[in-house]
């Protein structure tokens, strides 16, 4: 049996987090969460983490400033957005940051999971 | 009864009379305020602002911050502005000929470098020296220009903003990340809407981080107290009321938003006067009025812009005196807007009122103390009258402020702790018995000086905001 | 006097206490309400996510639901999720709303007396994508309340009930003063399906201008005073041009540009160029230029090309940006002598294009 994937999931938005992280935990991922930018980002770097979902209104450093930082360090992590932020050069601009996926709120979790599984490769 | 007497009766009665009316108003705000706040309870539940996604079409917004030695906050309030939460805006900072390091300050915090963009001085004003722009924020510019006060720096800074709205802000001022989101609004939901406030309240004590206000409390310090329940009453929920009566004649110079194409066509701030914020409003509802356009300026409750106040009485008391200036000078420069029916409620209702009431009351206020000091001296009043008058007349004061403190409570109930908001009510009781006096004769000096034509800013003691940070330092 | 003024004072520090006790009052009664709100979220929460994941069938949840606080709570604990998410999951909770009953009690709210019960309860069902609420939704266009029009209008969007997408748009812009920005958000919401129906209004508006320019095309020019006499302050604040569509009340060509433009609606390229030809009007032309970029029109190029040269700098830009886009590189020549141009902005985008066409 393969080690569970381990994903960080950073949304301020707690009712959605809890959401999220149980709905991944039945999917059989592992969850780490964090509450702001630079939480995440922390996490990203220090644990072993294997995909991140990111939101990107997030309380002192947006989600693409994160982005940017873990693809400059890890450019190989999944990391999938997350965003209220529906509009085209948001969306390309994740994309351009090397977002695997860009979802907009509001999202089909379901498409969220077949996203991280696409990501992790089964 | 001798004719002295009988002249001094009728003074007494003229300023009771006086009095009620004053007061009688303000309640009648509230009540108004009541009405705006059930509506606005109402909208609030079925179009859930929580967490207002963004809008794709939208009117792109120009920030500007006029800044004048301020060297201390201003890299803080520049970051915490670019921080803002909005589709597509611009900040322009208006460094307005500082003395200190401000433009140092901002040129090494964003590596600024001069751009050599033309735009054109749709509204005059002092020579702009150069502009500058950021790689790391494309959307911030930085203007340099020779010191000409504020109302300049306001022209300036509509000069070279680009968008069809512009937003101004005060350099030491803090605004909620979903602020210029909800302050936009207005302009979404009503076309005829030309210009937008929000409220000011008093930051001293609240703990903000990163821009964001995490932490509301009210001051330990007296003064700031007394301000804090004055702001509720007189900016909150008095121009709440005003607003609805489509009278809004005040658009704060902290948290204001205009549709630029107006202000332009209206000639811009005017740099001759220290109330330039309220100067323009009335200009603007001038122009529209003889324009015959419908249009509207709206006062939003919600949108929060959190300020320092002055924690000293020397700077409370120059700002006071300032405040006074500005509004007698707007008034005096629009004074033909006075009782003239062309100008519909404002020129009928709100100018007059702040006329007779806001202007003139420090002196009819001091007069009446006084007055009844003499009547009781000379026998033209007995002492259970005066007492019993004293008495209603604080009782007024309380019951005024009280409803206020009421009002916010039911509608944006800041203040988390209900032991603060107990505070402020014994702060609504104590204000009458000293405070008041105390701002009536700041403002007395304040229409003294005018009448003398003293001028300019003056020195304020600026204060750092108290991040979480500092806090922990100190413990 | 002097009792009189005894009275008032009493009366004074009466209403004061009463005031007091309502603030504490008030906020104990909040503090708990929150309280008891959060006690019963705690135990939702769990349930309502497992129901989500199919381990449950509601029950559970339903079983919880017995005062009127519980529901009235419960519709607020979900009408969170209603508006972050979609599809499977979207679904799932409205039938639980039907399952536990609170679709049931949202139908009994549509009846209170207050307003503020009705439209809550009206917006709630269009969330919940219950269409059984349209004709009361169609009832709240007619309503007096511009806010209660609006919510109204919201629902029949989300609702995505196309015929009564020209009832919407028309109430909207004559009963309540919202702007073309507020109104396109709302419309968007219809989905795509509004497009061919935005196509042939405009076919028409651009039929019925030609006929009208045809026959007075060669006796007034561009800027005669007759055209200015059908010149009408449009609800956005500028003046609109004599090219508008008439729905009863004027409705700004712009407005459908920018909504054709969001949905990508390609089969409405063609018609787009020709509205920007025929009506020569600055506004639609940006708003054109800025659609035809999402559209990619083929052959727009050259229709773009000639506004290089306009008077307005705004144009120029956003010409110069849309032939950036679209890719066609036989005009970088023009696009590099737009270098010089005396606008930063238009030098701005020039430079821009000029690296996109490399």
């Amino acid at each position: 049996m393969s080690e569970s994937k381990r994903v960080l999931v950073a949304e301020d938005e707690a009712r959605l987090a809890r959401m999220i992280a149980f709905k991944l935990a039945r999917e059989g991922f592992e969850v780490i969460a964090a509450n702001d930018g630079g939480e995440a980002l922390e996490l990203c770097m220090n644990r072993d983490v294997d995909a991140v979902v990111l939101d990107v209104m997030m309380p002192a450093m947006d989600g693409f400033q994160v982005l940017k930082r873990i693809k400059a360090y890890k450019p190989n992590l999944p990391v999938i957005m997350l965003s209220a932020r529906s509009q085209e050069k948001d969306i390309n601009y994740g994309l351009e940051l090397g977002a695997s996926c860009y979802l907009t709120k509001p999202f089909r979790p379901t498409e969220l999971v077949e996203c991280l599984r696409r990501q992790l490769g089964g | 009864m001798s004719l002295a007497l009988k002249i001094i009766l009728v003074i007494n009665a003229l300023i009771i009379v006086y009095f009620l009316l004053v007061n009688g108003t303000y309640l009648l705000h509230n009540l108004i305020a009541l009405g705006a706040i059930r509506r606005y309870n109402f909208t609030r539940a079925i179009t859930d602002y929580e967490r207002p996604f963004y809008s794709t079409f939208y009117k792109p917004v120009s920030i500007i911050v006029p800044a004048f030695n301020e060297e201390k906050t201003i890299v803080e309030t520049v970051r915490s502005v670019l921080s803002l939460r909005y589709p597509e805006f611009e900040v322009v900072v208006v460094n307005d000929g500082s003395s200190d390091g401000t433009l140092e300050s901002i040129k090494m915090a964003f590596a600024l470098w001069e751009t050599d963009e033309t735009f054109d001085y749709d509204i005059p004003c002092e020579e702009i020296r150069a502009v500058y722009r950021s790689d790391e924020h494309p959307n911030l510019k930085v203007v340099d220009k020779e010191n000409g006060g504020k109302g300049d720096a306001l022209n300036a800074g509509v000069n070279v903003s680009s968008f069809p709205l512009f937003c101004n802000i005060d350099a030491d001022s803090v605004i909620d990340a979903w602020s210029l989101l909800q302050i936009v609004k207005p302009f979404v939901e009503d076309h005829r809407v030309q210009a937008a406030g929000g409220v000011v309240r008093v930051a001293n004590e609240c703990d903000i981080e990163g821009g964001e206000v995490r932490d509301i409390r009210l001051s330990r310090k007296w003064l700031v107290r007394f301000q804090t329940v004055e702001y509720l009453r007189a900016f909150l929920f008095g121009r709440l009321g005003w607003s609805s009566l489509q009278t809004l004649m005040i658009i704060s110079g902290a948290f204001g938003i205009f549709r630029r194409s107006a202000v332009v066509e209206v000639g811009g701030y005017r740099t001759d006067t220290v109330g330039e914020d309220m100067e323009l409003v009335l200009r603007m509802h001038r122009m529209m009025c003889s324009r015959g356009k419908d249009y509207r300026f709206t006062f939003l409750a919600d949108p929060v812009c959190w300020t320092q106040v002055p924690e000293d009485l020397a700077s409370l008391s120059r700002q006071r005196r300032r405040w006074q200036r500005g509004l007698g000078e707007s008034l005096a420069m629009n004074r033909g807007m006075m009782l003239n029916p062309r100008y519909k409620w404002v020129g009928m209702l709100g100018f007059p009122f702040f006329f007779l009431f806001e202007l003139l009351s420090p002196v009819i206020e001091l007069t009446g103390y006084l007055i009844f000091v003499v009547s009781l001296i000379l026998g033209a009043l007995n002492l259970p009258f005066v007492i019993a008058f004293l008495v209603s007349a604080i009782l007024l004061g309380i019951l005024l402020s009280v409803s206020s403190i009421f009002l916010e409570e039911i509608s944006f109930h800041k203040y988390p702790r209900l032991r603060d908001v107990l505070t402020l009510c014994g702060f609504a009781v104590l204000e009458n018995f000293g405070y008041r006096q105390l701002t009536a004769w700041w403002r007395l000096r304040g229409l003294i000086e005018l009448l003398f034509r003293r001028r300019g800013w003056g020195k304020a003691k600026r204060r750092h905001f108290k991040s979480v940070r500092e806090a922990e330092a100190v413990r | 006097m002097l009792t009189a003024l005894i009275y008032i004072s009493g009366g004074l520090l009466a209403i004061i206490l009463m005031l007091l006790a309502a603030i504490i009052v008030r906020r104990v009664r909040y503090d708990r309400y929150r309280r008891r709100y959060q006690a019963r979220t705690r135990i939702w929460e769990p349930l309502f996510f497992s129901y989500l994941e199919g381990e449950d069938t509601g029950g559970r949840i339903a079983a919880t639901l017995r005062t009127e606080e519980d529901y009235l709570s419960f519709v607020k604990f979900i009408t969170f999720y209603l508006k972050n998410l979609s599809g499977e999951e979207a679904q799932a909770i409205a039938d639980l709303a039907f399952r536990t009953g609170v679709s049931r009690r949202l139908y009994a709210d549509l009846k209170s007396r207050r307003s503020k019960r009705r439209a809550v309860a009206a917006t709630t069902l269009g969330l919940l994508n219950d269409r059984n609420v349209l004709p009361y939704l169609k009832r709240m266009l007619e309503d007096r309340d511009p806010y209660l029009v609006y919510a109204g209008a919201y629902g029949i969007a989300c609702l995505r009930e196309y015929s009564l997408f020209m009832p919407v748009m028309r109430t909207l812009l004559s009963r309540t003063p919202i702007t073309y920005e507020g109104a396109s958000e709302l419309l968007v919401r219809f989905g795509e399906g509004i497009c061919p129906t935005l196509a042939d209004i405009l076919r028409e508006a651009l039929a019925r201008y030609e006929r009208v320019s045809e026959r007075e095309g060669e006796i007034l020019g561009r800027d005669s005073p007759a055209k200015e006499n059908r010149l009408r302050e449009s609800p956005g604040g500028e003046p609109g041009s004599g090219f508008q569509v008439d729905l009863g009340d004027f409705v700004e060509v712009s407005m459908l540009v920018d909504i054709l433009g969001y949905f990508r609606y390609a089969d409405a390229g063609e018609l787009l160029l020709q509205v920007m030809e025929k009506s020569g009007d600055e506004e639609i032309t940006i708003h054109v230029l800025k659609a035809v970029v999402r559209l990619r029109t083929p052959q727009a190029a050259h229709r773009i090309a000639p506004l290089l040269d306009h008077p307005n700098w705004v144009i120029r830009s956003q010409a110069i940006r849309a032939l950036g886009v679209l890719g066609e590189k036989m005009y970088r020549p023009d696009i590099q002598a737009r270098l010089q141009d005396r606008q930063w902005w238009v030098r701005h985008y020039a430079a821009q294009a000029l690296e996109a066409l490399a």
